[in-house]
């Protein structure tokens, strides 16, 4: 398993979203990849993937933590976000921190993650 | 003129089917019971304290309250709470076995995407945000941004503030420009306020 953090653009997230091809991502949260877009989606957008990870959750993905940060300075008048989906495994937990000058996302590794002789 | 009589008080009695909505243990079928029971004599569902015990959408139709003067008969939906993850493992803690917990999780997963899907059909709606928890999160956010965009309105419940540890002033705070009641579903405190504000908005 490769654990990891990944940036997608919005405009990739929404087509596929939109599309209901969403297949791809959540193999990567199967996978043990956290994935961060640069924005915030609509509340619509947000229903759509929550209803697109209920259809997936199984006895190692449990689904994931949504998170919507926002980031220093503008873009025009609009505020910067950033929104990060934190995959929950059986064997491995994304956390995000929110720090003082900066955002963290902790993995969080259970015990069972390493089988006997891996060191 | 009597036609127009007759339409006025067909409107005024129109249906409203009204979604109660929320996270997990904010205390909607708590709310729905306390609705229910004290203006029809039964409640919607059973509180047991085991994260997702509501896993299907409950209704209960034809429901008249008169509030501030005007007869309302509602349909009473009760909805699963939302989350974005569900692990079977928590289920456990409250005694079921791995089988039972899996079958009760798969059975939450199709509930959320129930209640998601109810957003699209009701008339009116309350969001129920446990005050004793921050209110700022995504499946709140996601919730009311939902509804606002669907031009549904709703008022905001603050439950559970016979607790001690209730904050609703955070509620308030987070959702400033929003209706917010600070209530106690099991007490009944403001519930009556609650739907005063709520036939306000229908």
């Amino acid at each position: 398993m490769y654990i990891g953090v990944e940036y997608l653009s919005i405009s990739l997230f929404r087509k596929l979203l939109s599309e209901g091809s969403l297949e791809q991502i959540i193999c990567k949260f199967k996978s043990g990849h956290a994935i961060v877009i640069e924005g915030s989606l609509s509340p619509i957008e947000k229903s759509m993937l929550v209803e697109e990870i209920m259809k997936n959750i199984d006895v190692n993905f449990f689904g994931i933590e949504l998170f919507e940060l926002t980031l220093p300075g503008k873009i025009g008048r609009r505020k910067r976000l950033l929104t990060i989906m934190a995959p929950k495994l059986r064997l491995v937990n994304f956390r995000v921190y929110e720090g003082r000058e900066n955002y963290g996302i902790i993995c969080e590794l259970k015990t069972s993650f390493f089988p006997e002789g891996a060191f | 003129m009597k036609f127009l009589q007759k339409l006025l008080k067909k409107t005024q009695q129109r249906n409203v089917r009204l979604g109660i909505f929320g996270e997990v243990g904010a205390g909607k079928t708590t709310l729905a019971n306390y609705i229910t029971r004290k203006y029809l004599g039964k409640i919607v569902g059973d509180v047991t304290g085991i994260p997702h015990e509501t896993r299907k959408i409950n209704e209960i139709e034809n429901m008249t309250l008169r509030i501030n003067g005007k007869e309302i008969n509602f349909t009473i939906v009760d909805t699963p709470g939302l989350a974005t993850y569900i692990d079977y493992r928590e289920f456990q803690n409250y005694g079921l076995s791995e089988e039972e917990a899996i079958k009760r999780a798969k059975e939450a997963t199709m509930g959320v995407i129930e209640a998601i899907k109810e957003l699209d059909n009701v008339d009116a709606a309350i969001v129920v945000i446990d005050s004793t928890r921050l209110p700022f999160n995504q499946v709140n956010m996601m919730l009311i941004g939902t509804l606002e965009l669907k031009k549904i309105p709703f008022v905001i419940a603050a439950n559970k503030i016979d607790r001690l540890d209730a904050r609703p002033h955070i509620v308030k705070e987070t959702f400033s420009k929003k209706t917010v009641i600070p209530i106690s579903a099991l007490t009944g405190e403001n519930v009556e306020t609650l739907l005063e504000e709520l036939a306000k908005l229908i």
